[in-house]
């Protein structure tokens, strides 16, 4: 049986880390986009967003994190990926969101990007 | 797997909640046909976006609207994802803007991508996308 998404956030150094964990599909897009939105309106603006328990991601789940990125950049802030595992790396490539994003391979590495931020 | 035939097929309403229902008919057909991991994401990926689409714009009617099929003979699986919506014309999707990069629009452009060939068909009031993808011996 698949996994539906759950989703939680805590804080590391000066970022707010949202682990997700399970599918991130069309069915869950809208509430990640939200709560990201909602953390920036908070004053949240150094987003990580763990993507090392997603087993699997959508040009839906993927288009959340987009149209996240883009609502925070406005604020200065920024969405960072961490954690991307091989078979979300291959859509994420698939769509060029290489070219949007910074990608760290662990959760460290990306919180700690945020240190000169 | 040549010879081999296999079918797998759900029926469900246009609710994105349903999209589980899908997901879980992949995940017994890579159980049972053994298929590798990058070709089973692909059809992973492919069902997911089709039945997106349809359950998001088809604007179909009716708790069994849509149809997810999956057929493996000879080698070859067939995948059918269909509904009873307004259908739409895949040739005159614009591709993905990807100077923009907008949060959407990438649906159709990943179908293609993933899968061998995608057909789409409407006749008496059903439209149906099929897509083909060879499954390595």
């Amino acid at each position: 049986m698949n996994e539906t998404l759950n989703f939680s956030e805590h804080r590391m150094g000066k970022a707010i880390v949202l682990t997700l964990q399970g599918r991130f599909d069309a069915a869950i897009a809208l509430p990640v986009k939200n709560r990201i939105r909602s953390l920036a309106e908070d004053g949240s603006r150094r987003i990580v967003v763990d993507l090392g328990k997603v087993s699997f991601v959508d040009s839906s789940g993927l288009g959340a994190l987009v149209a996240a990125l883009r609502y925070v950049s406005k604020d200065g802030g920024d969405v960072r990926l961490a954690n991307m595992t091989v078979k979300i790396q291959q859509v994420f490539t698939l769509i060029r969101l290489d070219k949007v994003f910074k990608v760290y391979p662990d959760l460290e590495s990306a919180v700690d990007s945020f240190e000169e931020y | 797997m040549p010879g081999r035939q296999l079918e797998y097929s759900a029926r469900f309403g246009p609710n994105l909640d349903n999209l589980i229902l899908g997901a879980d008919l992949v995940a017994r057909f890579r159980e049972e046909t053994k298929v590798n991991i990058k070709t089973g994401d692909q059809i992973e990926l492919a069902v997911g976006e089709a039945l997106s689409n349809a359950i998001n714009h088809a604007q179909a009617v009716g708790d069994d609207a849509i149809g997810l099929t999956m057929t493996v003979e000879d080698g070859m699986l067939t995948i059918t994802v269909d509904d009873n919506g307004i259908g739409f014309l895949p040739d005159e999707v614009p591709q993905p803007n990807f100077k923009e990069h907008p949060s959407h629009g990438y649906g159709v452009f990943i179908i293609y991508e993933v899968m061998d060939s995608v057909s789409y068909d409407s006749q008496n009031g059903i439209n149906t996308l099929t897509m083909k993808k060879r499954l390595e011996e």
